[in-house]
């Protein structure tokens, strides 16, 4: 039995850990496909030119920027598989939640664009760390993010944001709109139950279903 | 046929990858218009005659299935070619049983994007052709000639 057990979370892992690095491949593929129109761009201007044409000093400027610019993006989208890829280096190590969400936010962006939703992270003035696993924290605010966009009548705004004190911490995700009952969202309420029990914490829905949130134990470095 | 009389819709919501790909175009002598939404997209399709139309899978809102879903609900006769990220080869598929003329990954030559685009305007005219001639058969079945 426990091994079945086990073997469930190690799916549920993959799958998370596989929709990840899928929607970051596919920024990366939209970024290589417009760097390679622009070289396009450049070619057709390069031919052009071998039959007699000018080639405007600021078109290739443009050109210049653009792939500057989609360059960077690139790099940025490079940077956030670096970071989510090492939360899986240790089972349990100190992590500073503030960043974590950051990168949630970061890696969530795509998800809540494509539902027309927004999402942000408000900024936390206290710092709050606590020894556990990055990647099931991840792993814990997506499933609170992936219950959010179920509601797609609305656009939602959502936000996440950190309570910390030397007793323990919260991640609250807060949804302009309301979580809809259904079977969908139970069976997603209890794989956020598993996760967070594997984190030695638990989570909540508030009554009016607008904010879950997520409770962690030990704080360290955190202020009241 | 004559490349120059081609209308395109290019509908995508990177910016930059339309402007850029609507000047490659406009250069091989198509008359390019661009749409950075499914809705803006649809609503062009309802007031402009296009031979061919350019259209991205994944884009916020109102995703390219269900925008081609939307456009041919308006003309079955669109010709709609799918741009297609690696990882969904499968919805490409998807759209062709919908009635997609052909779907495409990304990032896709512009020959081959060319080439296509000939096919599918070639495919619009035929249809043209064929609803002319019912209408034709039908008037004189009705006049008895």
């Amino acid at each position: 039995m426990e091994r079945a057990l086990d073997r469930i979370s190690d799916d549920q892992d993959l799958a998370f850990f596989g929709a990840i690095t899928a929607s970051l491949s596919h920024q990366m593929n939209n970024v290589f496909t417009i760097i390679n129109e622009v070289n396009g761009l450049l070619e057709d201007l390069l031919w052009a030119s071998d039959k007699g044409g000018e080639i405007p000093p600021q078109k290739l400027r443009e050109i210049a920027d653009k792939i500057a610019r989609h360059v960077s993006r690139g790099a940025e989208y490079v940077n956030r598989l670096n970071r989510f890829a090492h939360t899986t280096d240790q089972p349990e190590v100190s992590t500073d939640l503030g960043e974590l969400l950051e990168l949630a936010v970061a890696l969530g962006q795509r998800f809540a664009t494509l539902k027309n939703a927004t999402l942000e992270c408000q900024a936390t003035e206290n710092p709050a760390t606590v020894s556990t696993s990055p990647f099931l924290m991840l792993q814990a605010v997506f499933l609170c993010l992936d219950i959010a966009l179920q509601e797609t009548s609305a656009s939602p705004a959502l936000l996440l944001r950190l309570n910390a004190t030397q007793a323990g911490a919260a991640i609250v995700l807060e949804t302009s709109t309301s979580i809809p009952e259904s079977a969908d969202t139970e069976s997603k309420l209890r794989l956020l139950g598993d996760v967070m029990s594997r984190l030695g914490g638990k989570f909540s829905l508030d009554s009016d279903r607008s904010s879950i949130g997520l409770s962690l134990a030990a704080v360290h470095g955190g202020a009241e | 046929m004559n490349e120059l009389n081609f209308k395109v819709l290019i509908v995508d919501d990177e910016q930059d990858f339309v402007e850029t790909l609507s000047t490659r175009m406009e250069t091989r002598g198509l008359k390019v218009d661009t749409a950075l939404d499914g809705i803006t997209a649809i609503d062009k399709v309802e007031h402009k005659t296009f031979d061919t139309i350019i259209l991205d899978l994944a884009m916020p809102g109102i995703d390219g299935i269900e925008t081609l879903k939307r456009m041919l609900a308006k003309n079955a006769d669109l010709q709609v070619i799918l741009l297609t990220g690696h990882a969904t080869l499968e919805k490409g598929i998807e759209a062709i049983k919908l009635g997609a003329f052909d779907f495409l990954e990304k990032p896709a030559p512009i020959d081959l994007l060319m080439d296509k685009i000939k096919l599918a305007a070639m495919k619009k005219l035929a249809l043209k052709e064929q609803r002319t001639s019912e209408q034709i058969a039908s008037i004189m079945s009705k006049r008895g000639w």
